[in-house]
């Protein structure tokens, strides 16, 4: 006789590890290959470490402007965490704003800021993010309850 | 990248849209490509940190990457496998869609509605729709049952 388990279309232990490890394995290929290609590409560390060979290149910056020095301003980019001096002449930028900038890098390793946008309500969004992540996580346990075969309806 | 409120209800629309009773599982979904790409958040706590954490965050949230994830989380389901795979890919693909509204100066999403800043106007317009769809369902069922009656 079949288990109550397996009758209602639910996967037994072993099936489940199987793919478990199944599962992970595409995962970990995949990000292998991801994590190969995200070396050769182009993102800011490439950039900032090899700025000759990416001069023209436009890119967008996202993160907290840290200094603002006569026509640069030094943003803290949230991604690689690296600091970025951008030439926006005529500025109108303050410490401690978030920005996204975007514009072509120069030789010497400096953006020239085409365009910027402000997201100074970027730490707010997170705030109320984690408000979310609290009602998820109430929504979540009226339905289910954490057993030692997995997360079983209540 | 709009925040997590704007993610949960999209979510819970589509789940009112499709009649889901298991919220949950397409609301997990729903914020599933951010769960472990928020491990970047790990470069604001400890500057330097190591360089696998922003492609694994990166790769994370991408489609097939995110669909893979959600078959595997599925699994610690004591639930028929199929269908808490197919309602938490619903919330994957409903967060991936949320994302691709997004405007950027780089890559304008699949639909550039909204800068990432502009997140008010979603939660407005989502709660809004998602409040209306509440009330007229609740309308329907009185009508419904007022018909019964009489």
């Amino acid at each position: 006789m079949k288990s109550k388990r397996v009758e209602k279309g639910n996967l037994s232990i072993t099936s489940r590890i199987i793919l478990l490890l199944f599962f992970l394995g595409i995962l970990t290929a995949l990000y292998i290959e991801h994590y190969k290609n995200f070396k050769t590409r182009l993102n800011l560390q490439n950039i900032i470490e090899n700025p000759e060979k990416y001069t023209g290149t436009y890119y967008q910056t996202m993160g907290r402007v840290v200094k603002v020095d006569h026509d640069f301003f030094y943003l803290l980019d949230t991604e690689a965490n690296k600091e970025i001096p951008v030439l926006y002449p005529n500025h109108h930028v303050h410490k401690n704003d978030h920005l996204v900038t975007y514009g072509p890098f120069t030789s010497e390793g400096y953006m020239i800021a085409a365009d910027i946008r402000f997201q100074s309500s970027e730490p707010f969004k997170y705030l109320i993010s984690l408000f979310a992540g609290i009602f998820f996580l109430w929504m979540f346990f009226r339905e289910w309850r954490l057993t030692t075969s997995g997360f079983e309806e209540r | 990248m709009p925040d997590w409120i704007s993610h949960l209800l999209f979510g819970l629309i589509i789940c009112h849209l499709f009649g889901i009773k298991k919220r949950s599982l397409v609301l997990l979904g729903s914020i599933l490509p951010d769960l472990v790409g928020k491990i970047k958040m790990l470069n604001y706590l400890s500057p330097g940190s190591p360089d696998w954490v922003i492609p694994l965050s990166n790769f994370w949230h991408t489609p097939l990457p995110s669909i893979i994830s959600a078959l595997l989380v599925a699994l610690f389901f004591s639930y028929p496998y199929l269908e808490a795979a197919i309602l938490i890919i619903l919330g994957d693909i409903s967060h991936l869609l949320a994302d691709g509204a997004t405007k950027s100066f780089l890559f304008d999403g699949y639909l550039p509605l909204l800068w990432a800043d502009q997140y008010y106007i979603a939660i407005l317009v989502l709660g809004i729709t998602y409040i209306l769809l509440l009330y007229f369902d609740l309308r329907m069922v009185k009508n419904n049952e007022s018909a019964i009656k009489a």
